[in-house]
This record gives C-alpha cells, sequence and structure tokens, in this order.
C-alpha cells in the first residue's frame, strides 16, 4: 500500500518510495526515511494533501508523492 | 565571489567581507534547518543592527549584523534555513557558498531539540567542513511539552562539539552562546572543541573517500590556503554525493572538472575500484537508479539515528495536551482549519485595503504643504516650458509612491511576517494546495496572487515564498499580465462609469487570459508542483521579531522600488505634457480596422507601459463609445506590466524572462483588442 491509502488516525512505517533522487532528498531532509514511523494526521478534502506526523515533526506531502510513497502497516 | 582561486588567504579573508562587511576579525555562521529559531537567535545576538542583503545573484535573502563582545566586534552571517548541505535548492547553495567562501571561523548550528535526529544530519555534514562548531539545542521546552528529554552532556560528547541547551523564544541560553563564541575568537587555536573532528564513515566508504581525497590533493595546491576553506575530505565527499555545486567547485578548481571525467573513464575502464564499496556513489560502477540514495547519505542518516537514540529518553507525557497543541489540532484539521485560515486570510486582505484606503486620505494631506510649494514654483515657470512640466511632475512622482504603493507594501510585509512567524503561511498553503493546483502552480501562491490585487511589485517580492524558481516565474508572470492590481482596477471602474464599458466582457477577458495564461506557462516550464512542504507548530509571534523583519524587508522599498516609481512617474508626465506620444495618432486608421479602438486610445494602452495611473489620464479626455471604452479598458489590463514590476521581475528571473514576459504581454493585449473587435456586437 502507499501513503495515498492511508486514513487519518492511521500509524505505518515508510518501506520505499519510487521517486528521483531530487524527490528522495527533499524526503530524506524531512526525515520521510525508510523505516520511519509516520501518523496521518489530516487528509485533505478534495484530493488535497495529506499531513503526516514524523517524529515531532508535521510534513504535508501532497497526493501525487503521496502515491509513490509505500508504506506498511 | 568565485574568483578565490587567485587570492591567498589573507586577501580571501576580505572577499568574504562582500558578504559580511566591517572589520571585525572574526565571523560566525548561523546555519540550521528550517523553524528552529534562527531569526530569534539571529536577533538576540546581533540586535537591531542586522542588515538584510540579496546573496549576490540569488533572491535569498541573507542577514548579516555585528555580536558586540569585549574583545571586538564579531561577524554574525544568518544563512537561509536549509535541511542539509546538498545544494538542491537556491536556500541550501547559498548556505552552502557562504559557508565555502566568506571565510566563517565558527558555525553556530540551531538545531530544533524535538527534532534531533533529522537536526544532526546536518550537524554531522557541517562537522565535514573543517569549521569549529557549536550547537544550539533550540526548542528544548517544546521537547519537554513532547516528553523527550535530551541528554545535553552525551550528546556532547557524541559530536565532540559544545552543545548549548536554549530556549531562544524566552533568551534561555543566549549568554552562554555569547560567551562561547567570544571565546572562540580570542582564543581560535587553544581550544580543545575548535578541533573538528569528522564523522568516520565505514571502512569501504572511508576507503573511497581517501584516494579520492589523495588525488585532490594532488591538484589543489596547498598554497591556495584553500584547504581551509575546502578540506580535501569534505571536497571528496562533495564530489561522491554532488550534482549542483559542481558547477561552482568547477569554477574555482578547473582541474576538479578534467579529474571526475577522468576518474568517471577509469571507472568505466576497470582502472579504478572503489575497494568494494559499491553502493551507489557518482563514481560507482553500480550506481544507477536503483540507488537513489548515496551510501554516505545513508550512513549520515544511521549515525544521526543512532546518536539520537543514545542521547533522548522519552517520558510519559505528563497531563493533557498544550493549549498550543490544542490549537494546532483545530488548525490542522480540515473541517475546523480550513474555515478558521480561510477567515484569517480574508481579514489579512481586507486589512491591508484598509491601510491603502486610509493611506490615499492621508497621505496626501501630510505631503499637501509640499504639492503646494512646488505648485507655486510651477506657476512662476513660463508656462508649457519643460521645466514647468519636470517641477509639476516631481509631486505626481513622489505622492504615488507614499500614497498607494508604500503603504500596501508595508502592510503586507508586516502581514507576511506575522503569518510567517506564527506559522500560519505554511497551514494556509496546504489549504489552498488543491486548488492552485489545478492551475499548476503550488498552494503558497495565494499570497503573491492576493497581494497583487492591490499592487503587483509587492506581489512580485512575494513570490520569494514560492518553493521552485519555475513556479516563481509562473506567478510572476500571472502578476505581471492579467491580475488586476489596484490601480488597474481603477482604470476598469472609472472608464466602465464614464462611457458605460460593459464591465463582464473586461473581466471575463482577465479571467480567460489567467486561466489560460496558468495552465500554459506552467505546462511550458514544467513547474514542479509537487507539495512537500513542513507545517511548523504555531507560535505567537514575537512583536520585536515581526516588526524588525518587515522593516528591513522594507529597505528594498527605499533602495529599489521607490526610485524607479518617482522617475517613471516623472517620465510619464513629461511624455503627456510635451505631446510626444500623440504622434501615434497617425495609426489611428490601422488601429480602428484592427481593435475598433481610435488611436489616441491605442496611447493610452502603450502609457501603461510606463505608469497605470497614467492611463486614464489619456483615456477620460476621449470621446469612446461604449464598445471603444470596452475593448480599450480591457486591452489595458492585460497589457505590458508597469516599470516597477519590470524591474523587479528583470531582478529577480533576468532579463531574459522578462523578454519573454513582455512578448507574452504584446501578444496578449493585441490578440485581446482583436478578437474583442471580432466578436463585440457593433451597436
Amino acid at each position: 500500500m502507499t501513503l495515498l491509502d492511508t486514513r487519518p488516525g492511521d500509524e505505518v512505517i515508510i518501506s520505499t518510495a519510487r521517486t528521483g533522487r531530487g524527490a528522495m532528498r527533499r524526503l530524506w531532509d524531512l526525515g520521510l526515511l525508510p523505516g520511519t514511523r509516520v501518523k496521518n494526521i489530516a487528509s485533505h478534502p478534495f484530493k488535497g494533501p495529506i499531513l503526516l506526523k514524523v517524529g515531532e515533526a508535521t510534513v504535508a506531502v501532497g497526493r501525487n508523492l503521496a502515491s509513490r510513497i509505500y508504506v506498511t502497516k | 565571489m568565485l574568483s578565490a582561486r587567485k587570492v591567498g588567504p589573507t586577501e580571501n579573508h576580505s572577499e568574504g567581507r562582500h558578504i559580511a562587511a566591517g572589520s571585525a576579525k572574526f565571523t560566525v555562521a548561523l546555519v540550521g534547518q528550517p523553524n528552529v529559531g534562527k531569526s530569534v537567535i539571529m536577533n538576540l545576538l546581533t540586535g537591531a543592527g542586522a542588515v538584510v542583503s540579496n546573496y549576490p545573484g540569488t533572491t535569498v535573502e541573507l542577514t548579516t549584523g555585528y555580536l558586540q563582545t569585549p574583545y571586538g566586534d564579531i561577524a554574525v552571517i544568518d544563512t537561509p534555513g536549509t535541511y542539509s548541505l546538498h545544494s538542491d535548492t537556491e536556500e541550501q547553495k547559498v548556505a552552502q557558498r557562504v559557508l565555502l567562501e566568506s571565510n566563517v571561523d565558527l558555525i553556530v548550528n540551531v538545531a530544533d531539540a524535538r527534532n534531533l535526529s533529522r537536526n544532526l544530519y546536518l550537524t554531522l555534514q557541517l562537522l565535514d567542513l573543517g569549521i569549529p562548531v557549536v550547537v544550539a539545542l533550540n526548542q528544548m521546552d517544546m521537547a519537554r511539552e513532547a516528553g523527550m528529554i535530551v541528554d545535553v552532556q552525551a550528546l556532547a560528547e557524541a559530536l565532540q562539539v559544545p552543545v548549548i541547551p536554549m530556549v531562544a523564544s524566552r533568551g534561555e541560553g543566549v549568554d552562554e552562546l555569547k560567551k562561547l563564541i567570544a571565546d572562540a575568537a580570542r582564543f581560535p587555536q587553544s581550544l580543545a572543541w575548535c578541533e573538528v573532528k569528522p564523522m568516520r564513515f565505514s571502512q569501504e566508504i572511508e576507503n573511497v573517500i581517501s584516494v579520492l581525497q589523495s588525488q585532490l590533493e594532488a591538484i589543489i595546491p596547498e598554497e591556495d590556503g584553500k584547504h581551509r576553506m575546502h578540506p580535501s575530505r569534505a571536497l571528496a565527499i562533495h564530489l561522491m554525493e554532488h550534482d549542483a555545486l559542481d558547477e561552482d567547485l568547477f569554477g574555482i578548481y578547473p582541474e576538479l572538472e578534467h579529474f571526475v571525467e577522468e576518474l568517471q573513464s577509469k571507472v568505466a575502464n576497470n582502472q579504478f575500484l572503489c575497494n568494494g564499496c559499491f553502493r551507489g556513489c557518482r563514481f560507482c560502477p553500480a550506481a544507477d537508479a536503483l540507488h537513489p540514495v548515496l551510501p554516505t547519505c545513508l550512513e549520515r542518516t544511521r549515525k544521526a539515528k543512532e546518536i539520537t537514540n543514545s542521547v533522548v529518553r522519552h517520558i510519559k507525557q505528563a497531563g493533557a495536551a498544550s493549549p498550543r497543541q490544542h490549537l494546532e489540532r483545530v488548525l490542522d484539521y480540515p473541517p475546523t482549519g480550513i474555515p478558521i485560515l480561510a477567515f484569517i486570510a480574508y481579514i489579512a486582505v481586507k486589512v491591508t485595503l484598509a491601510v491603502l484606503e486610509f493611506a490615499e486620505e492621508f497621505v496626501p494631506v501630510v505631503l499637501g504643504p509640499l504639492v503646494g510649494l512646488v505648485d507655486s514654483l510651477a506657476d512662476a515657470l513660463p508656462q508649457g516650458s519643460l521645466a514647468e512640466i519636470i517641477v509639476r511632475a516631481i509631486p505626481e512622482g513622489i505622492l504615488l509612491p507614499f500614497e498607494v504603493v508604500m503603504p500596501t507594501m508595508l502592510s503586507i510585509y508586516l502581514i507576511m511576517a506575522l503569518l510567517e512567524d506564527s506559522g500560519l503561511m505554511p497551514r494556509i498553503a496546504v489549504m489552498m494546495d488543491r486548488v492552485m493546483s489545478l492551475l499548476n502552480i503550488p498552494g503558497q501562491s495565494i499570497i503573491p496572487i492576493v497581494l497583487g490585487f492591490g499592487c503587483r511589485a509587492p506581489g512580485v517580492l512575494a513570490t520569494r515564498t514560492l518553493p521552485n524558481r519555475e513556479s516563481r516565474i509562473v506567478v510572476s508572470t500571472l502578476l505581471a499580465i492579467p491580475i488586476p492590481c489596484a490601480a488597474t482596477l481603477g482604470i476598469i471602474t472609472g472608464v466602465a462609469k464614464a462611457f458605460d464599458a460593459d464591465l463582464r466582457v473586461i473581466y471575463g477577458a482577465i479571467a480567460f487570459v489567467f486561466l489560460l495564461l496558468a495552465r500554459l506557462v506552467g505546462r511550458y516550464l514544467g513547474a514542479d508542483t509537487e507539495l512537500i512542504l513542513e507545517i511548523p507548530p504555531v507560535r505567537v509571534p514575537s512583536v520585536k521579531a515581526v516588526a524588525s523583519k518587515a522593516w528591513m524587508r522594507m529597505e528594498g522599498f527605499f533602495k529599489q522600488v521607490l526610485p524607479v516609481l518617482m522617475v517613471t512617474g516623472i517620465g510619464v508626465r513629461i511624455l503627456l505634457d510635451t505631446g510626444i506620444l500623440s504622434v501615434l495618432s497617425r495609426f489611428d486608421p490601422f488601429s480602428a480596422r484592427l481593435f475598433g479602438i481610435s488611436g489616441q486610445a491605442l496611447v493610452s494602452v502603450a502609457v501603461t507601459v510606463v505608469q497605470r495611473y497614467a492611463a486614464p489620464m489619456v483615456l477620460l479626455n476621449l470621446p469612446l463609445t461604449a464598445r471603444e471604452a470596452t475593448i480599450a479598458a480591457s486591452m489595458i489590463s492585460l497589457s505590458l506590466p508597469c516599470i516597477p514590476v519590470s524591474y523587479l521581475i528583470a531582478k529577480e528571473f533576468g532579463w531574459k524572462t522578462l523578454a519573454a514576459v513582455f512578448g507574452l504581454a504584446v501578444c496578449i493585449t493585441l490578440s485581446t483588442g482583436l478578437v474583442l473587435n471580432l466578436i463585440l456586437p457593433v451597436v
């Protein structure tokens, strides 16, 4: 499953991301690394961004990118 | 800036002063990730005397100031917030270049105690540079609030650098930081912690680094004193990891380019092997799309996590959530957050407009005596003479910027600083992201676009909050052409009232061009609208920080925008009064056939180039039919950007971009006239 399949309240662990090196670095910069536990705290309506809790930080990820980040429960 | 190669260490120092000007002998750089409270610490260290400037050739703001100590002034450079030293974004590049070029003597790495492992990634990169590092571990209070206890002593031991726990918003830890900086400036050689120990990678990677390092040392002569700026180890790691910085480095060390090419061809011919690392650095034969993460980055991340796990203890959160956490929950929950944020954005726009209205009434009263003085002076001069025209033009040139542009910019900058420092701005961006993505632009664009309805010049400046150059150009193009500023709206309503023009047609044309341009330019530039944005905690902004931020940005108005506005205002008056523009009335037949308006009306379209406010001066004095007025007003609304905006676009994005915007604007205004002339029924 991908981040896109998570609902608000779900906690998942990131396994991989199928992105280019640029987007990958931005994910790494914000701590969205493989093995990291993240929590979906809100999904904006009308296919808006997803808000994630990564450690103590909150990160907004667009749907497009979210659909390329693979996670496990 | 990149001429460092030709100068020795001492001259180099004065080169660095390009950024931190003055007589200080010791330079401190504040480096940290976004939202760690870096600017607050900057304020505490240097006080009000700090200056914001653009880093040469970029739009990234750099703040410099001085810390006064008994041993002399110490220059402090506040670098833009950056998550890492990979030069992927403009901010990162500037942070990177400041560290390479400014002869920084000490790095104060401001880190967020709540997100330690992410912050330590940057810290570990900084340790590679061979410059002494102090970690200012900020937001200790929020970490505690989140149930985290950081063992500061253990962290200092793990990194082998001093770590100062801070709560910068309350001034805690600042004195210790100041003392440490002063000590470093006073005894640069004798302090043990000034001897930096870079992170050790695994043996296989260290092998690659040492091979690269010995080759680098052979091609970069030590006598240049450059190893102080680029330790060969840091350079070797850069070469394994970086893409974007290469151009700069190759500029300083042309030999490097050959070196990299040679090494890559050796690797290709199996003449150089990395002793079995094979995990995808740029010299690795195994490097491919399957290894999007570089081995050094991977190990650095692991190290950062490892240190974090050994120094952070989680305790059960005591009691209920704090008011701040409650507020964040409400704001970040879409059903409650969206209406609240929309209301805040609405208030922000309302306040800006109210300030504008107030200034329009108030400023002429203040400047009235001056205008009266100039008028009496003009009366004394022979009528129609150039001197008289110029004397009359001056108050117009002064009044307009102070009446409209300055108050708008001041209120906009204050509101922007408030929204930024309170943590609301990124939340508004997230809220608007979906709507804006329909236009191929990121959610943050809502701010510059809304500002543009007041005055486009600050709108263009506000595009600096956007994540990438492409998006900035798209939004600036929208600001330059279709978005009607207050002045344009004034023209439209004025002309519509006077000639009974069809407002629906005018606004329809603007909306159509807006949508068309957003989609087309965005697609053409391939703007990356992929949202990935950190949402900072909600904070009560400090009045002092907001005021100083707004004020420092206003300096740009006085230095850049004001002179341009004054000169153009005067220029327009001269063009109008000397009758130079009326030459264009020769185009009457041509203009009437193509656009259905007279040559004189076409003149007014041309006049908007220099000054939008001048257009009605021309238009209202002409005998126009409703149809002509509709066409002329539409063409004016969609014509070339005014000079201040053109100037800003050229400054921010270069002359080529400006030329492209001009070309587009000419096409759009002419085709608007043509199309409307064809489709509007002749009454």
